[in-house]
């Protein structure tokens, strides 16, 4: 694993702001990824949701990701949005499916590789960064 | 063309009035502020229609515009206040839903007369390309800890994905953007007027976030423009060509919930291609009209792949086929579907296109700087990828 964090802590912008959310990283700060699953029809969501899509229901279990993922798509980004990025550009944005879960995706970023290494259908592994006090963020390596 | 509307055509609603501030580079018309210039451009709608500023009845605007109704009743002296809207959303999601919420607004009697305007002075903290203009995106907590921190990284991956599955090339986004530029040479309103752009000046911008290079992004600018939307039967008393609105609407693709500016988890189908699908089907029912019967297009240019993918979800070329469709030359003037004739958000200005609107108006009153001889019907449409967003189709 890389020995410093893909991209800085870059302040409150990243704090959650809906009450849904507060769960999800919690399970990140244990290092665990995990999804809302509803108890009554069984179906995935992610984002975090109040109520089931599917069915309505409001009791919902938070299950662990599938370890199989790929990436689905990405962007190789070139302009710092922020002067705290301006050492890390250019830097990779994935976005990240887990087969067996549909549309269930995740942003997130792919460590070590080179811009022109990033295949659309790669398989990725799940690895975890600590960006700022509190906050572990779920990255991917190549898987191969 | 007929139309499936129930409401007599007295009482459908049309365009009478068009009314703009000058464009500028962001910056320029900082000391004048957004109400100011929304005042300026409501009055020469105002003026343009034939009307009086009293008539108004009632204000049409989206994406947070701060000229909030008090101010402009204020301003204007506006003595009957009977409807008030503001669509949701950034951006343009909403340049063709508020002109909806004005047409519902006119047809159901809640209003005569509507003024809708959008009116943008760029701050210098809230500039596209800088993180913190979207910190109130509820999803943002999902996005930032990833550098995905502006429009163009959040619409970068599903734009990654579309050109990938449908073999869209770089040369393709150029062809867009130089299209868009070659109309605002003709148009002295536009921002990018005298300062044509060249392939290889387009290849030689700078990277944003690939695929998009700097002329694949719209600009940022300071400016205002807004239209009056009455019936057709008032219509009739007034000096001006009225431009009828066959169809406004809002929509948007199922699944999109949680899209560009959350997980990106669309279905994947749509991923890369666009939410489109349905506004597009509900836009041609309801105006009556088929693709094949739009003469021109002004088509929400936030991003170059994103008027492609726009021609595809509005039916104006066959689905992946968007990249041979501009490759020939259809979208350029003379083309056999010309598009953003007045330069678009890419070179005339970016006031979140409600600017398209007021130049489709222009092309169906033949008086476009870039005219397409005999326009007859006219799609606009609003920023794809959001929900929901927005078109609409207008007819001479």
């Amino acid at each position: 694993m890389t020995m410093h964090n893909y991209l800085p802590d870059l302040g409150p912008i990243m704090a959650p702001q809906l009450p849904e959310h507060l769960i999800f990283w919690e399970y990140c700060a244990k290092r665990e990824l995990r999804f809302q699953c509803c108890i009554e029809c069984t179906q995935w969501r992610h984002p975090p949701a109040p109520i089931c899509p599917h069915c309505g229901s409001m009791k919902v279990k938070w299950k662990i990701a599938p370890t199989r993922a790929e990436l689905f798509s990405y962007t190789v980004v070139h302009h710092a949005s922020s002067p705290l990025l301006c050492e890390h550009v250019p830097y990779n944005i994935a976005i990240v499916s887990f087969p067996d879960l549909g549309d269930i995706r995740i942003v997130s970023n792919v460590l070590d590789i080179a811009p022109k290494d990033l295949q659309i259908g790669m398989p990725l592994k799940l690895v975890w960064q600590e960006q700022a006090p509190e906050r572990v963020v779920p990255l991917f390596m190549s898987e191969t | 063309m007929h139309t499936s509307s129930y409401i007599p055509h007295s009482q459908r609603a049309c365009i009478v009035g068009i009314g703009e501030t000058r464009y500028t580079k962001r910056g320029e018309q900082a000391d004048r502020g957004e109400w100011a210039l929304a005042c300026e451009a409501s009055l020469h709608a105002v003026r343009d229609a034939g009307l009086d500023p009293q008539s108004i009845e009632g204000l049409a605007s989206y994406s947070g515009d701060t000229s909030l109704p008090w101010l402009m009743q204020h301003a204007l002296g506006i003595n009957r206040l009977r409807f008030a809207s503001m669509v949701w959303g950034g951006g343009g999601s909403g340049a063709c839903g508020s002109l909806a919420h004005a047409v519902a607004a006119v047809e159901s009697g809640q209003a005569a007369n509507v003024l809708v305007f959008r009116s943008i002075v760029q701050r210098p903290g809230s500039r596209y390309g800088q993180a913190g203009g979207f910190s109130e995106v509820p999803q943002m907590d999902l996005l930032a800890p990833f550098g995905m921190l502006m429009p163009a990284s959040m619409m970068a991956p599903s734009f990654t994905r579309y050109m990938h599955d449908y073999s869209i090339r770089s040369e393709h986004l150029a062809e867009v953007a130089l299209a868009f530029r070659d109309n605002a040479q003709s148009n002295p309103r536009a921002v990018m007027h005298g300062l044509p752009l060249s392939m290889d000046q387009y290849m030689a911008s700078r990277m944003i976030a690939e695929p998009l290079r700097l002329y694949d992004c719209c600009q940022e600018n300071d400016g205002a423009c807004a239209l009056i939307v009455t019936t057709t039967e008032r219509a009739q008393d007034l000096p001006g060509k009225a431009v009828q609105v066959l169809a406004a609407q809002q929509g948007g693709n199922a699944g999109w919930g949680s899209a560009t500016m959350g997980s990106h988890t669309m279905p994947a189908a749509d991923y890369g291609w666009g939410n489109g699908e349905q506004l597009s089907h509900d836009l041609y029912a309801g105006a009556g009209v088929t693709p094949a019967e739009v003469d021109f297009a002004q088509i929400y240019d936030h991003f170059t792949p994103a008027v492609l993918m726009s021609l595809e979800n509005f039916g104006l070329c066959g689905r992946g086929e968007a990249g041979e469709f501009v490759a020939a030359g259809n979208i350029r003037r003379g083309g056999a579907m010309p598009l953003n004739t007045a330069g678009g958000l890419l070179s005339e200005a970016y006031i979140h296109g409600l600017n398209l609107v007021v130049e489709a108006v222009r092309q169906l009153r033949g008086e476009s700087t870039s005219q397409v001889p005999d326009a007859r019907i006219g799609l606009v449409t609003a920023g794809i990828g959001s929900t929901p967003f927005s078109a609409a189709i207008l007819a001479s």
